[in-house]
């Protein structure tokens, strides 16, 4: 071993079920919902901060090691929520797509392109929100392989006695 | 030759990502690479390979005299 990092994370909201302004949006009313604050990234609750919010293509919590089992169900909980929240929004934005689709029917061109587009944009929305569905483990688990292979590793999941997951990367060098 | 990275994830989300067949600091480049998606990774726990130097490698000729 060279180098460990050591990591208490969770997998708020998946990468693609929303775009991000829809994303965040959703989440931040998921959050008024169920009584937490969103402050500079910081997730709040009742005054005490439970971690750092990471909001990018996904939203990840960073949480203090030591206190990861104890927030282990509002992470759930929030994952859950949002689940729920973002099929809603999912369909809603998908019908607003249509309706905006249906405007370019004279052009057969622009149609069928649209259309094509829309189709691959609601695969990756589904494939996302079975994701969100999953437990937050085997979530990060899918998005770091995804992250692992398009950054040129090869992954290999080994599953041990405790019930962990491992992942092994290997990257060749040359 | 080969460098891998060793992900562990538990039940309670608890993540621990180790290197192997590293020497020096592309270790540390290659981790925050992978993680740059997700969030900032700035807590490295470094041990003594990562202290050593990368193996010189002679890319040129070596003519017998």
């Amino acid at each position: 071993m060279s180098t460990t990092v050591k990591l208490g994370l969770g997998l708020l909201a998946s990468k693609g079920i929303l775009p991000k302004e829809e994303m965040i949006k959703v989440f931040q009313d998921c959050l008024l919902e169920l009584g937490f604050v969103n402050q500079n990234n910081s997730l709040i609750q009742n005054g005490t901060i439970i971690g750092t919010l990471t909001i990018k293509d996904r939203i990840i919590l960073s949480v203090n090691r030591a206190s990861v089992n104890q927030n282990l169900n509002k992470i759930e909980k929030i994952r859950t929520l949002f689940a729920h929240r973002a099929e809603v929004a999912q369909k809603d934005y998908i019908y607003q797509k249509e309706q905006a689709i249906n405007q370019s029917k004279q052009n057969l061109d622009t149609y069928n392109k649209l259309v094509k587009e829309l189709n691959e944009e609601k695969h990756k929305m589904q494939k996302a929100l079975e994701r969100q569905q999953k437990d937050s483990c085997e979530a990060i688990k899918e998005e770091l392989i995804e992250a692992a292979i398009n950054n040129g590793y090869e992954v290999e999941e080994i599953k041990n006695k405790e019930s962990k997951v491992q992942l092994q990367l290997v990257r060749r060098v040359y | 030759m080969s460098r891998k990275i060793l992900i562990s994830i538990s039940q309670d989300n608890d993540v621990i990502v180790e290197t192997e067949d590293y020497k020096g600091p592309m270790c540390v480049k290659d981790i925050k690479q992978l993680f740059n998606e997700f969030l900032e990774v700035d807590d490295f726990d470094h041990k003594a390979e990562y202290y050593e130097s990368e193996e010189e490698i002679y890319s040129g000729v070596i003519s017998k005299l």
